[in-house]
C-alpha cells in the first residue's frame, strides 16, 4: 500500500490531463502496460481508476471490476480519481497545488504524492519522515515551514481555532495566519536555529519572553495573511534577532551586573529600614518623658480635677498617636518583608547563587533586622499604654502624698520656732492667716510647708 | 438483439407426480413484433425481480447437466442444436418438477440474444392467468394469458463464461426463501455466488456511465453517488442485500424504470440483488455522510474535510471557510 506506485502509473502514461479541481486526472497508457494489481493496490490509498476504455479490449472496465488479473494495454484511456485529504492521502500536481489545499500550510499530509516537483520536475512521494532524504530542497523547505509554524503555535499566547491564526502580545499585538506560497520557499528556512533557541532548556521563560518580543518587533508592519510568509523569507534574520536578543539579555544579567543590582536593591531596602528604626528610637524616648510629665503634674488621688482631666486626655491621645504610628510601621515592615523575599527570589531567578554574600549575608541580615524592628515596634506600642495607665492610677487610686508641715511655735520672746513634724493634722491655710483665730490658737500652730 | 426463441410446455398438476412435456420442434420466428414484445417484457419482468448472481454448482469435477448440454450447444451454435438443447433441458426440468408436490406446470421460454457484444440465454417458466376479455359476441369472458407480471422462475446465462464457470455466469430469480420452488434453480444447476466488491465496483461504473450518458454536472453526479452511498449505508447497517430496484427508486424516483433498465443492462454485470459491498469499495462513492438525530451533514471529503476541525475534548465541530450563503441561511433561521 503505497502512493509510490503512482510513479509507475504516471511514468507509463503520456502527459496527464488534470481536471480543473485537480481531483481527477485523465491518462493514456503510452510506454508500457499497467497491471490491474497496481491500480487495485492504489485503491487502498484512495486512488481510484475509472472510465477504462481500450480499443483492443472493449470490456476492460468490467474486467478490472471483476478483481481478476489483467492489465491496461497501451492506448488505454482512463481516469484516476485522486485523494486530497490532509489527514489521509494527498495526490497533487506539484508543490504549488499541494499548498492550495486547505490546512497543508500548517500540517503536512499523512502521505502525499507530487507528480512533478517544481525544482526537479520529478515526482516525489512522502510516506514517512525518512522519505525526506530523497526530497528536493523545495519539499524539505515545505516541511521546515510547517515545522516552524508548529514551533510558533507552541510559543503563541493565543490561537484562533477556526482560522488557526496565532497571536503574540509582546511589545504589541501581532497576528499570524498559516499562509505562505511556494515563493517563500526559495530560500532555506532557519528552522534549526529557531527551534534550537526555543527548545533550549536553559532559561525557558526568558527565551519565551525574548521570542515574543522579537516576533512582535519583527512583524510589526506585516498583516496577518502575509506575516508568516515574510517570516519564512526572513527566517535567517529572525533567528539572528533571537540570538542577539538573548545575548543582550545575558549581558544585562552578567554576574557583576547582577551583584551590582543586588547591592543597589539591598541599600535601598536597608535605607527604608533605617528610617523606620530611627522613628522608633524617637518614639521610645517619648514614653518615659510622657510618664514623668503626666505623673508630676497630676493631682494624685484628687480624682476629677480639671488638671487631671486634661492630663488623662493628653495621655490618651498620646496612646492613640502611638497606635496609629504602630499600624503604619507594621504595614511598612510587612511590605519590606515582601520586597526582601521578592527581590531575593528575582535575583536567584536571574542566576545569582543563593550562596552569594549579597544574598547569604546582606539580605539575610536585613531580614533579621526587619524582624527585630517589628518586635521592637510591638514593644513600643505596649509601653505606650504606660503613661495613661499611670496617670489613671495616680488620679483615681493612688494615696495622696502626705504633706510635710512646718510647726511654728510661738515663744515667749515672740519668736517663731519652726519644727518639722509628720503627724499633725492639716489645717487650711486660710485659718492660718486669720488674726482672730490666731488668738485662740494653741501655743503651737501649723503653717503649710511652702517649700513642698 | 434477439437471435433465437422457442417455447415448450410442461404439464403438471399440483400434488401429482405425473409430468407431461409438450415440446416444440422448431424455433419461433424472432423477426416479429410479438416476439420482441414478449422478450422485452420478460427481460423487464426478470430485472424487476432482482435476480441474484451465481455460478453452476459443480460437484467434484462433474458439471450439472444443464451446463453440460449448454456447453455443447454453445460449441455448435446452430438453430437445430438450439432446439435440441432446449428439448434436453425440458427433460431435465421435467424430472426436477416431478419431485415437487406443490409445483404446477407452465410454458418454458428459451431466448438467445446478443447484448453488449456478448451472447446470453434467457430461460423462464411462465404461468398463465385469466384476464378479462370479450368474445366475438361481446360477452365478457376470462381469457387465459401468459402471466408476465409475476415471473417467478427465470435465469440468464452468459455464454462467454459458461466454460470457465465464472462468478456471475448465471443470474437467476431465487425462490429459495419460500421453500417451495427451488426446482428451477436445481434444473439450471446453479448456486448463488456473488462478489460484493465486484458488484460495488460495477455499480460505481454503472452510475458513473449513467451520469456521463445524461450529461450530469459534477454536483449532480456527486449527489447521485451520494444517494447510492446513503442507500448502501442503510443496507450495510441492517445487513440487508442491495437491490437494483431499490437503488433505482432511491436515486431516480421520477423515472426509476429508466435507471433500472440502465443498471440492469447486461454490460454492467450487475446482479439484481447482492450483499452490501464492504466500506472500502463504497468509500469512493461519497466523501462523507452523516444523518442522525435530525442532523444531516454531507460534504465532499477532498474539499471540506481539510476545513473541518474536531475538538474531541470540548466536543465541538468547527467548519471554516463556509460559503456566505450558509451563514446567511443560518442567520435567517434565528
Amino acid at each position: 500500500m503505497s502512493l509510490n506506485l503512482l510513479t509507475g502509473v504516471f511514468g507509463a502514461c503520456c502527459t496527464p490531463n488534470w481536471s480543473a479541481d485537480r481531483e481527477a486526472v485523465e491518462l493514456v497508457v503510452e510506454t508500457k502496460s499497467i497491471s490491474f494489481e497496481t491500480l487495485r493496490e492504489l485503491e487502498k490509498c484512495e486512488v481510484f481508476a475509472e472510465r477504462l476504455t481500450s480499443e483492443s479490449n472493449s470490456k476492460i472496465q468490467s474486467a478490472f471490476n471483476s478483481g481478476k488479473p489483467g492489465e491496461l494495454p497501451k492506448g488505454t484511456q482512463f481516469m484516476l480519481r485522486l485523494p486530497r485529504i490532509v489527514s489521509g492521502n494527498v495526490v497533487a500536481k506539484d508543490l504549488k497545488d499541494l499548498l492550495s489545499i486547505a490546512s497543508t500550510t500548517y500540517q503536512t499530509p499523512k502521505a502525499y504524492y507530487l507528480v512533478s516537483v517544481e525544482d526537479s520536475s520529478k515526482p516525489f512521494c512522502f510516506t514517512e519522515q525518512s522519505s525526506l532524504s530523497a526530497a528536493t530542497p523545495y519539499v524539505r523547505r515545505y516541511h521546515d515551514a510547517v515545522a516552524l509554524w508548529g514551533a510558533l503555535e507552541a510559543q503563541a499566547e493565543h490561537s484562533v481555532l477556526d482560522t488557526r491564526n496565532i497571536l503574540f502580545f509582546g511589545i504589541r499585538r501581532t497576528e499570524l495566519s498559516p499562509k505562505f506560497t511556494i515563493a517563500e520557499l526559495r530560500e532555506g528556512v532557519a528552522l534549526t536555529q529557531i527551534s534550537g533557541f526555543i527548545n533550549e532548556s536553559d532559561r525557558q521563560e526568558t527565551r519565551k519572553e525574548i521570542f515574543q518580543s522579537v516576533i512582535s518587533e519583527f512583524l510589526q508592519d506585516q498583516k496577518a495573511d502575509r506575516a508568516f510568509g515574510y517570516l519564512l523569507r526572513q527566517s535567517a534574520l529572525f533567528a539572528r534577532r533571537l540570538k542577539e536578543g538573548l545575548a543582550i539579555f545575558l549581558s544585562e544579567h552578567s554576574p557583576e551586573k547582577l551583584a551590582q543590582e543586588a547591592q543597589s536593591r539591598y541599600l535601598k531596602l536597608a535605607e527604608q529600614l533605617e528610617r523606620i528604626v530611627g522613628g522608633m528610637e524617637a518614639k521610645s524616648l517619648s514614653i518615659p518623658a510622657a510618664v514623668l510629665f503626666a505623673v508630676k503634674e497630676a493631682e494624685i488621688g484628687a480624682r476629677f480635677t480639671t488638671l487631671n482631666f486634661v492630663i488623662i486626655i493628653a495621655t490618651f491621645l498620646y496612646l492613640i498617636t502611638m497606635l496609629i504610628m504602630f499600624l503604619s510601621q507594621r504595614v511598612i515592615l510587612n511590605t519590606l518583608k515582601t520586597t526582601i523575599t521578592k527581590t531575593t527570589g528575582e535575583l536567584k531567578e536571574k542566576g545569582l547563587d543563593e550562596r552569594n554574600p549579597i544574598l547569604a549575608d546582606s539580605f539575610a541580615k536585613l531580614e533579621s533586622r526587619r524582624r527585630h524592628t517589628q518586635i521592637g515596634s510591638r514593644f513600643i506600642l505596649t509601653f505606650s499604654f504606660v503613661p495613661l495607665l499611670v496617670v489613671v492610677y495616680s488620679v483615681f487610686w493612688a494615696t495622696p502624698p502626705t504633706s510635710h508641715r512646718n510647726m511654728i511655735e510661738l515663744t515667749s520672746t515672740n519668736s517663731i520656732q519652726i519644727i518639722q513634724s509628720p503627724n499633725i493634722p492639716v489645717i487650711p491655710m486660710t485659718e492660718d492667716t486669720n488674726p482672730e483665730q490666731v488668738v485662740d490658737l494653741p501655743k503651737t500652730v501649723l503653717v503649710p510647708d511652702s517649700t513642698q | 438483439m434477439l437471435r433465437r426463441l422457442i417455447a415448450h410446455q410442461v404439464i403438471k398438476k399440483a400434488h401429482k407426480t405425473k409430468v407431461d412435456l409438450q415440446l416444440r420442434d422448431t424455433a419461433l420466428p424472432v423477426k416479429s413484433d410479438v416476439a420482441d414484445d414478449l422478450f422485452e417484457q420478460l427481460r423487464d419482468s426478470f430485472q424487476r425481480r432482482n435476480p441474484v448472481a451465481g455460478a453452476f454448482l459443480t460437484v467434484g469435477n462433474t458439471q450439472p447437466r444443464f451446463q453440460q448440454i449448454l456447453g455443447r450447444y454453445v460449441a455448435t451454435d446452430s438453430e437445430k442444436a438450439f432446439v435440441e438443447f432446449t428439448k434436453d433441458a425440458m427433460t431435465i426440468l421435467g424430472e426436477e418438477i416431478a419431485n415437487q408436490q406443490a409445483a404446477t406446470g407452465g410454458y418454458v421460454v428459451f431466448a438467445e440474444y446478443l447484448a453488449d457484444g456478448t451472447t446470453f440465454l434467457f430461460a423462464a417458466l411462465l404461468g398463465t392467468t385469466a384476464k378479462p376479455n370479450f368474445d366475438k359476441k361481446l360477452n365478457l369472458i376470462a381469457s387465459p394469458g401468459l402471466d408476465l407480471d409475476h415471473l417467478r422462475h427465470g435465469a440468464r446465462v452468459r455464454f462467454d463464461k459458461v466454460e470457465d464457470n465464472e462468478t456471475g455466469v448465471v443470474l437467476f430469480i431465487s425462490q429459495q426463501s419460500s421453500g417451495a420452488s427451488d426446482y428451477f434453480v436445481k434444473f439450471i444447476g446453479c448456486e448463488e455466488i456473488t462478489s460484493p466488491e465486484e458488484q460495488g465496483r460495477n455499480l460505481y461504473s454503472a452510475l458513473d456511465s449513467w451520469a456521463v450518458k445524461n450529461d450530469f454536472s459534477p454536483e449532480r453526479r456527486g449527489k447521485l453517488l451520494q444517494d447510492a452511498y446513503t442507500y448502501w449505508q442503510g443496507c450495510h447497517k441492517n445487513r440487508s442485500a442491495m437491490t437494483l430496484t431499490a437503488i433505482a427508486n432511491a436515486l431516480n424516483p421520477q423515472d426509476s424504470n429508466a435507471l433500472l433498465s440502465h443498471l440492469g443492462a447486461e454490460g454492467n454485470l450487475l446482479a439484481g440483488e447482492f450483499p452490501a459491498p464492504p466500506p472500502s469499495v463504497m468509500k469512493r462513492f461519497v466523501k462523507f455522510a452523516f444523518n442522525k438525530s435530525g442532523l444531516k451533514l454531507e460534504f465532499d471529503r477532498n474539499t471540506w474535510l481539510n476545513k473541518v476541525i474536531v475538538n474531541k475534548t470540548a466536543k465541538t465541530l468547527t467548519i471554516s471557510e463556509v460559503p456566505d450563503e450558509l451563514i446567511e441561511a443560518l442567520v435567517g433561521e434565528r
